[in-house]
């Protein structure tokens, strides 16, 4: 590795231990939040919506434990980075370094949270003998599409971010559209309850994909066409180079505008 | 070899004048009004060469000193850096409050250009230097502005730059502590590259042998700082 790409993974991973640092300094529990947190939220979700709320689906609070938990991880991590070089301005005007590091630290940061909320979402399922998550081709599933959920919605936050430099609007456009994503993206219901001919609407939405594919290693529920999965993936990170150009060519101009 | 530290080639800036909010329809259809902060400036810097900027306020040294940071991009022209460079016009950036000195001091040598093995090095100097030892595992909320500034003079002074960019800000700290950075950076004069920032045209004349005189985004003038400071000071008599 070269000078400067180790310098820059060096800063980016000392950005995102400041955020998780940050966020449970001077809580006196500290870092034990990281772990009562997600267990808190998946007794409440699994209370509320194991009672009113239900699909014809076995386990069904399982199945939505598999889609909340990757999306918290996308809705977080994009509202939270949109407005962070807002945010971070007197940073940007005062230090020259590269500035993808800040919405790339937030998003990571989430992801350290939510890769320690699925293993203990893990270590449960096998505790009451769900044990097909321990299957070698399932594990490789979520690696996969941890990887890709990662990548992607890096790119969604370094492109909102970026824009909302200019256009501060980005920012309630972002919130709203998080909202009409979270129902468009099968995570509530299965895809498999959406009519055949409407399913291909659902192929445009590279997180249909991956959540689709989660549920299934996770719980065994779904399917989802591996031809598409594999074109959602190439897009993903065809997506992914062009936000980092979009960025890198919109971050030599923001601090004229902060 | 190079023997070049900074160079710049026909740097104009540009900024879009921004007034009061505009409407939806005149953020669409007015001209925006523009402003140039730089226009064509030209001038190279030699390695161990120490430069004076002086100028009045707005005369567009702030701006100068970004673009050749390389914290905002001209609008035409190219600045080219050899080394590199730590500036002292802010000190205290990238500290965040709810975290430690130590850990404030690792972010803050990252951006500064040290990796984090060399922070790691020379840390011990770092502390010993801002003589904040007894604080530097407590949060920096509870630091004064003074040990900031300390804290920052001390991590940026460590980075071992080659090329130093100082504004205004030699006075860090108590009376002590000021003649030490002081001192300090006299050392430093000695064999870096300095680009020094200043209104106080004394210290100009004593630490730099050569100046610009900015004046509305243009070089007014430049050579010798004894010739450069008279022509500036016979505008303002």
């Amino acid at each position: 590795m070269n000078k400067t790409n180790k310098q820059f993974f060096e800063l980016l991973l000392a950005f995102t231990q400041k955020e998780i640092k940050a966020r449970y300094k001077n809580a006196v529990l500290g870092f034990l939040w990281i772990f009562l947190n997600p267990v808190i939220q998946m007794v409440v979700m699994g209370f509320v919506f194991s009672l009113i709320f239900r699909f014809n689906i076995q386990d069904y609070y399982l199945f939505l434990f598999a889609g909340l938990l990757p999306w918290n991880f996308f809705s977080l991590s994009l509202t939270k980075a949109t407005p962070s070089i807002v945010y971070e301005r007197s940073l940007i005007q005062k230090s020259a370094f590269p500035r993808e590091i800040i919405p790339l630290s937030i998003v990571l940061s989430n992801f350290f949270h939510i890769l320690i909320t699925l293993s203990l979402f893990f270590i449960f399922l096998v505790a009451i003998g769900k044990w097909q998550i321990l299957i070698p081709t399932n594990l490789f599933f979520i690696a996969t599409n941890l990887f890709f959920l990662l990548i992607f919605t890096s790119s969604v936050s370094l492109i909102t971010s970026s824009l909302n430099v200019y256009w501060r609007d980005i920012n309630f456009f972002t919130q709203a559209l998080v909202l009409i994503w979270f129902y468009a993206t099968p995570i509530l219901y299965p895809l498999s309850l959406i009519p055949e001919r409407f399913q291909i609407i659902f192929y445009l939405n590279p997180l249909s994909g991956i959540f689709t594919t989660f549920q299934k290693a996770i719980i065994g529920n779904g399917s989802f066409p591996y031809s598409v999965l594999i074109s959602q993936y190439f897009i993903i990170i065809c997506f992914f180079l062009a936000s980092l150009i979009l960025f890198k060519n919109r971050a030599k101009y923001f601090s004229d505008w902060l | 070899m190079n023997n070049v530290a900074v160079k710049l080639d026909n740097i104009s800036k540009k900024y879009i004048l921004h007034h009061e909010k505009p409407t939806l329809m005149e953020s669409f259809f007015k001209k925006r009004e523009e402003f140039w902060a730089l226009k064509n400036i030209n001038f190279e810097v030699k390695k161990g060469e120490k430069l004076g900027i002086i100028g009045s306020n707005g005369a567009g040294k702030s701006t100068l000193l970004k673009t050749i940071c390389g914290i905002t991009t001209p609008s035409t022209g190219k600045v080219k850096t050899f080394g590199r460079i730590a500036s002292l016009i802010e000190l205290t950036a990238g500290f965040h409050p709810d975290l430690t000195g130590e850990e404030n001091a690792y972010i803050n040598g990252l951006l500064l250009g040290m990796g984090r093995s060399e922070i790691k090095k020379k840390f011990k100097k770092i502390v010993d230097f801002s003589e904040l030892h007894h604080f530097i595992d407590s949060p920096f909320y509870t630091y004064s502005g003074g040990m900031m500034l300390r804290l920052g003079f001390s991590i940026a002074i460590h980075s071992n730059p080659d090329i130093l960019i100082v504004d205004e800000v030699l006075t860090a700290g108590d009376r002590a502590f000021q003649e030490k950075c002081q001192k300090r950076i006299k050392d430093f004069f000695q064999e870096k590259t300095v680009l020094f920032v200043s209104h106080n045209l004394p210290l100009i004349k004593s630490f730099c042998p050569n100046s610009i005189w900015l004046d509305k985004g243009k070089i007014k003038s430049k050579g010798k700082t004894k010739k450069v400071v008279s022509q500036y000071l016979t505008k303002y008599k």
